[in-house]
Formats: structure tokens, C-alpha cells, sequence
């Protein structure tokens, strides 16, 4: 007689729902989506300016558990992933796709109540972009998957911006593309050292595909433009010294470690170390970055 | 596969009831902060 308990039976646990919304990723898309309604000019109410962050944050986590709906097969393939809530099978995917789907339209409804037209509408394009383009298109079906489904991430500083403003400027779009440029060597750097699982799952990610040469290079190759990109405000006078001489550095330290990696021939994990800090280096850098362009704005 | 428990079921049916009416007063709350705020600010 089998004695195991359908879990599935059972009415959803919150903690598997608060997994479903990639707590982890989240913590980076609402720093950076608070960092750009910090760095835009003028005063927001500070009841609004902490709904705004909110609404990136449930709109963020609705995504990812409407990420996590769709792609749950490919979960269980993957040892990094199998222990989420739908692949365990400890949640039923219908409640997964409605709690998905209520985040993300109250995310959007409250963004357009407590800011604006704009930064409710490209909340709801980032929600569809990560969703729709990047999860359900791009995926599995190219290896520059993580390069165009990169913008999705992006666009929090764009949001953030647009609450507190109404408009857009160029310091958000420079933010834009700075985050849309780091993705693809932080990404790349983490599927070098776990290509078996993705192999596994049949994602056809660049070193699945490609193999560790190419992906090496093409990392090194995109860590060019996002270093100007990082740059770039200074320059252009869209920020003080203090932002620009820690992007300067910091950068600098994010082009050393992607030469590092290109230098690098290993082919099992056991011997990518700089695969492995580049990946770890690249969390710091863009969180660094974006802090200091607040204290920056703020001094 | 056996249907889980009426304790177990009823447990987790308590904390969903509970964690829903906590949000809805959130909510609610909000709401009212957010009115608040936008009648301040277009004074």
C-alpha cells in the first residue's frame, strides 16, 4: 500500500509560494529599481516612492513565478532547480499560475494608482518581456537567450525613474543598458561551471552550444560595452566624481577577471575559479554600482 | 498516493485564511495611505 501524502492535495504552504517569486533575484531588480527612482530628480511621496518599490517587487516576483510555472519541466532536470516547489511537487501548478498571473496585474494596477501611466506600462512590458519573449520564446530556442531576455532585468532602474519623474531620461537609459550589457557575462559565467545541468535539460545555452571557448570570448567581448556603459554617466556629466571613479575601478576589476576567464582552458567545473568570481563579482559590481550612484546623488 | 490528513489540511487552510485576511487589511491599508499621499501632493 503506498502511505505517501499527495502534497499536491493539500492548500498551498506560503513559504513555496514565496519561493515561487525568486526571492534572491528579486533583492537585485527592487535595489535597482529603488536606485533609480533615488537618482531621479525631485522629491516623491515617501508613501508612494515605497509603493513604487513594491510594485517592482510583486511585479518582479509575479514574473518569476510564472517563469517557474511554465518552465517547470526543465526545473526537474536540472540539479540546481529540482528542489523547487513545482518540480518537487509540493505546489499544483494551477495555484503557481494564479498566484503568477494576480501578482503581476496587481503590481501593474497599483503602479498606475500610486505614479503613473508610463511606469505602470513598462512594468507591465517588463512582466510580459521576461515572460512571454525570454521564457516562453527566446528560451529554448537560441543560445542568445539570456542576451535579448536580458533587457527584462533591466528595466527596474527605468521604472523606478519613471515613478518618481513621469518621463525618461538618458542616466536611466544608460542604467538600462548597463544592466542589459552585464547579463550576458554574468549569466554566461555561471553556465560555464553548470553546462552539465543545463545540457541535461536541453536549454541551449552559449556553452552548451558553443562550447567554453567561444563563451569565454563572447564574455570578454560584452564586458567592453558594459564597462563604457557603466562609465558613460561621468563623462557626460550625469553624475558627480565619487559614482564615476568607483564605476571606473570596479569595472576595471570586472574587465580583469573576464580576461582572467578568457585565459582559463578548463572544461570540468572543479578547475573554473574564475568562472566562479566573476559570477560572485559581478553580484557585487552592479549592486556597488548602484549604491554609489545614490550616495553620489545624494551628496 | 493516500489524501493527506484532516489535521494537516485544516492547519494549512487556517494559515491561508489568516495570511489572506492579513493582506487584504494591507491592502486596504495602502489604499488609504495612497489617497492620502496624491490628495497631498496635488493640493
Amino acid at each position: 500500500m503506498n502511505t505517501a501524502v499527495s502534497t499536491r492535495d493539500l492548500p498551498a504552504d506560503w513559504r513555496d509560494l514565496f519561493a515561487l517569486t525568486k526571492p534572491r533575484v528579486m533583492t537585485l531588480v527592487v535595489f535597482t529599481g529603488l536606485c533609480g527612482l533615488l537618482a531621479a530628480p525631485g522629491h516623491m511621496h515617501p508613501v508612494l516612492a515605497f509603493t513604487a518599490v513594491l510594485c517592482i517587487a510583486l511585479g518582479a516576483g509575479g514574473a518569476g513565478a510564472l517563469n517557474q510555472w511554465y518552465e517547470a519541466d526543465l526545473d526537474a532536470k536540472m540539479r540546481r532547480t529540482q528542489g523547487r516547489p513545482l518540480p518537487a511537487g509540493r505546489l499544483d501548478p494551477r495555484t503557481a499560475l494564479q498566484f503568477g498571473t494576480g501578482l503581476s496585474a496587481a503590481s501593474v494596477i497599483l503602479m498606475d494608482l500610486a505614479a503613473n501611466h508610463l511606469a505602470a506600462a513598462i512594468l507591465a512590458f517588463s512582466i510580459f518581456f521576461y515572460v512571454g519573449i525570454y521564457t516562453v520564446w527566446l528560451k529554448r530556442r537560441t543560445p542568445q537567450n539570456i542576451v535579448i531576455g536580458g533587457a527584462a532585468g533591466a528595466f527596474p532602474p527605468l521604472i523606478g525613474w519613471a515613478a518618481a519623474t513621469g518621463d525618461i531620461a538618458l542616466l536611466p537609459v544608460l542604467l538600462f543598458g548597463l544592466i542589459f550589457l552585464w547579463t550576458p557575462p554574468h549569466f554566461w559565467a555561471l553556465s560555464l561551471f553548470v553546462r552539465s545541468d543545463y545540457a541535461a535539460a536541453g536549454v541551449p545555452m552559449l556553452p552548451v552550444v558553443a562550447g567554453p571557448t567561444h563563451t569565454r570570448r563572447q564574455v570578454a567581448l560584452y564586458t567592453v560595452p558594459m564597462a563604457i556603459c557603466a562609465v558613460a554617466p561621468w563623462p557626460l556629466g550625469l553624475t558627480g566624481a565619487l559614482y564615476g571613479l568607483v564605476a571606473l575601478v570596479l569595472s576595471l576589476a570586472f574587465l580583469v577577471l573576464s580576461l582572467l576567464v578568457l585565459a582559463n582552458k578548463a572544461t570540468e567545473p572543479a578547475g573554473m575559479k574564475p568562472e566562479k568570481q566573476l559570477f560572485g563579482f559581478s553580484i557585487l559590481y552592479l549592486f556597488a554600482l548602484f549604491g554609489a550612484l545614490v550616495v553620489d546623488r545624494l551628496l | 498516493m493516500t489524501n493527506p490528513p484532516d489535521d494537516l489540511v485544516r492547519s494549512r487552510q487556517r494559515r491561508a485564511t489568516r495570511i489572506t485576511a492579513a493582506l487584504l487589511f494591507a491592502f486596504i491599508a495602502l489604499t488609504f495611505f495612497i489617497t492620502i499621499a496624491k490628495l497631498t501632493v496635488n493640493r
